[in-house]
C-alpha cells in the first residue's frame, strides 16, 4: 500500500553557525552521515509542535521556528517521503544527543559542504540555506 | 491516513491570486489558494505546478516554501505545503472545483473572514515573510 511520510528538520541558528548530527553506524538508512535534528511527524500532530518535539528528542534544545527553507521528497517502493527543512532559532539548553547520533558539532554553514557523508536532506537543503544567509 | 497538498501564493503585480470553491464540495464557497493533493512520488515544485495548471490554467515560476501548516479532516491528517510562485504565462481558466478567482492585495485577503484555515495561515505567513 502506498504510504507517506512527513518528516521536519530544522538549521538551528546560534552565533552565525548551526548544528550538525553525525547518525550512529547503527542507522538503517543513513549510518555514520550528516544530518539536522529532525524527524517523522506524528498522526494528527501540528506542525510546530512537531518539529521541536523532534528536536528535543534528538538534540535537547529549545528552539523557536522561523520559517521553511527546503522541501525535498524521496521514495523507496511505496513510501514517499517528504522532508520539510525550517530555519530555527536556538532558545535554550545543551546538546544532549539520543542513541540515534553518535556525535555533534555547531559549523559554519558554508562548511557544510565540506563534510563527509551528508544525509539527503542536508545535503539538498543546504545550498539554499547558505545563499539565503550570505546576502 | 496521511496527505500532504501543496498551494501557492501566486504573485502578479503587488497582488495574489485567491479562488473560490464551488458550493458543491468541501469547504463550499470559501476561498482558498490554487493547489491539491501531491501525487505518489511526486515532487513538490513539480505537483506545485501541475496544480496550478489544473486549478486555473496558468503558468508560474515556483520559488520557495513560506509555510507548512497541517488539520485533521475526515479522519485525515492532512499536510500542507505553501510556496511562493511569481506569475509567468496564461489566461485564468477555473476547473470545476471553483466558481470565481481574484487578484487581491496580500493584506486584505488576510482581512477576509470566508477564507479557509489553512489559507489564512499561509497568508499570515507571507505577510510576516514580507516585514522581516
Amino acid at each position: 500500500m502506498q504510504k507517506i511520510f512527513v518528516a521536519f528538520h530544522s538549521i538551528i541558528e546560534k552565533d552565525g553557525k548551526i548544528l550538525v548530527l553525525k547518525r550512529s553506524s547503527k542507522d538503517p538508512f543513513s549510518a555514520d552521515c550528516w544530518d539536522l535534528p529532525g524527524g517523522v511527524m506524528n498522526f494528527g500532530e501540528e506542525v510546530v509542535a512537531a518539529l521541536k518535539r523532534e528536536v528535543k528528542e534528538e538534540c535537547g534544545l529549545e528552539i523557536e521556528t522561523l520559517s521553511p527553507m527546503d522541501v525535498s521528497t524521496r521514495i523507496d517502493n511505496e513510501e514517499q517521503y517528504v522532508a520539510v527543512t525550517f530555519i530555527c532559532e536556538y532558545k535554550s539548553g545543551t546538546v544532549k544527543l539520543s542513541k540515534d547520533h553518535s556525535e555533534f558539532k555547531w559549523v559554519d554553514a558554508k562548511k557544510v559542504p565540506d563534510l563527509e557523508d551528508l544525509n539527503w536532506v542536508l545535503e539538498k537543503a543546504i545550498y539554499p540555506y547558505i545563499e539565503f544567509t550570505s546576502i | 491516513m496521511t496527505i500532504v497538498a501543496v498551494c501557492s501564493i501566486i504573485r502578479k503585480n503587488n497582488k495574489i491570486l485567491i479562488t473560490q470553491r464551488s458550493e458543491d464540495d468541501v469547504y463550499p464557497n470559501l476561498w482558498d489558494l490554487p493547489g491539491g493533493q501531491l501525487n505518489h512520488g511526486e515532487d513538490v515544485i513539480i505537483g506545485v505546478k501541475r496544480e496550478i495548471k489544473e486549478e486555473c490554467a496558468l503558468d508560474v515560476f515556483v520559488l520557495y516554501p513560506i509555510d507548512v501548516a497541517s488539520k485533521i479532516f475526515g479522519g485525515k491528517h492532512i499536510i500542507l505545503i505553501t510556496y511562493l510562485s511569481d506569475y509567468k504565462s496564461g489566461e485564468i481558466k477555473l476547473s470545476k472545483e471553483h466558481q470565481n478567482f481574484k487578484w487581491i492585495y496580500p493584506r486584505t485577503a488576510a482581512k477576509m473572514k470566508n477564507l479557509t484555515s489553512l489559507t489564512k495561515h499561509a497568508i499570515n505567513a507571507y505577510l510576516k515573510s514580507l516585514s522581516t
